[in-house]
């Protein structure tokens, strides 16, 4: 009778667990809802910027951000880890990319992390970030701001973001993307624009637009491979307790029938005796 | 009369969209008003008040700092922040 509360008490404690996995998934899914909208809107924005760079057609100049520095010394990793765990490999496959990343790395370099999970993970950090689950447009201004300012000081000619990108719900793989020193499109046809007040002022305030926008679009898609993860996580982890719960449910049934069996032999053996 | 498309676009996604006859946008040496065939042209925006003038009235935004640009009868205004200022 002691394995049969035994078993019950287990159902009960893994169909509890089934509860709190299955709300994770709809908490997730619909955050993911909400930073896939985001993304998508943040895209349209960031499309039009382009476009305007593209039509502005010009070339870097002497535009601070542009410029190439003739000596890269000193690198600063910027990694953007989850806000919390329980999202499969997520966090972990993105630590494991970096640490190859930064042992084959040859200069000296920095290490900024976003996202709270990295507080208790990874030490070694010179700042760490908070950035909320639905990363807004302020946000990454202010990242922005601090990034550029680390390039402008000296502190770093080369700052490389890490992030989970996203591939798809079921699948995001790491990678980096280079913030500073920034890329100009190449091939813009300038055409016969009024510019307001000069050139490079227009230029200076659309390469501002820009990086905050691969900021943004950065910080969205690590958040949207976040919660992609945690919902696919948790789904599978929903469908082990379903799983387990009918096994326990088959246990309990051959422990119930296998106590009755011995009860009534116990019964007949008795009324034989007599 | 309303000719204009204008599209107000922030990071977090669009906050006007809408056929105007007249845009008045703010920069750093006053206020430049575009109207119907205008010539292509990118400009800085600052802080400021953004109109627009449309035949269901005027309306007015508070814009961050950003860039507009006119092509076409087509004026796309790219900013930090923007919302509708009430009358």
């Amino acid at each position: 009778m002691a394995n049969l509360r035994a078993i019950r008490m287990r159902i009960k404690s893994v169909e509890s667990t089934r509860q709190i996995t299955k709300s994770m998934k709809m908490v997730a899914a619909a955050k993911l809802r909400k930073t896939q909208s985001a993304s998508s809107r943040q895209r349209s924005f960031a499309g039009k910027a382009a476009q305007i760079l593209q039509s502005l057609g010009a070339s870097a100049g002497d535009n601070p951000y542009c410029r190439r520095r003739a000596e890269s010394k000193k690198v600063c990793y910027v990694l953007l880890v989850g806000n919390r765990g329980l999202c499969g490999t997520y966090n972990h496959s993105l630590l494991r990319f970096f640490e190859e990343l930064r042992s084959g790395e040859e200069r000296e370099s920095l290490l900024y992390v976003l996202g709270r999970w990295g507080r208790d993970q990874i030490t070694g950090a010179e700042r760490r970030f908070e950035i909320s689950d639905a990363p807004t447009a302020e946000e990454a201004r202010e990242l922005t701001e601090t990034l550029k300012k680390l390039y402008t000081d000296g502190a770093a000619d080369e700052i490389v973001l890490v992030y989970q990108q996203f591939k798809s719900v079921l699948s995001q793989s790491p990678g980096t993307k280079t913030l500073l020193p920034l890329r100009l499109p190449e091939g813009g046809e300038k055409g016969d624009v009024i510019l307001e007040p000069d050139e490079k002022s227009v230029l200076d305030r659309l390469v501002e637009l820009v990086l905050q926008n691969t900021v943004h679009s950065v910080l969205l898609e690590g958040r949207t491979g976040e919660h992609a993860a945690r919902m696919t996580a948790m789904t599978s982890a929903s469908d082990n307790t379903e799983e387990l719960i009918a096994e326990l449910t088959l246990e309990l049934n051959h422990a119930r029938q296998a106590a009755i069996t011995t009860e009534i032999s116990e019964i007949v053996g008795g009324a034989a005796a007599i | 009369m309303d000719a204009i498309s204008l599209h107000v676009l922030t990071g977090d996604g669009p906050v006007l969209e809408q056929t105007v006859e007249a845009v008045n946008l703010p920069t750093a040496f006053g206020s430049i008003g575009v109207l119907k065939g205008h010539a292509p042209m990118l400009c800085n925006l600052e802080e400021g008040v953004l109109r627009c003038r449309s035949s269901q009235g005027t309306l007015r935004l508070f814009i961050g700092s950003g860039i507009a640009s006119v092509e076409h009868n087509e004026v796309n205004v790219l900013v930090s922040a923007a919302s509708l200022l009430e009358e």
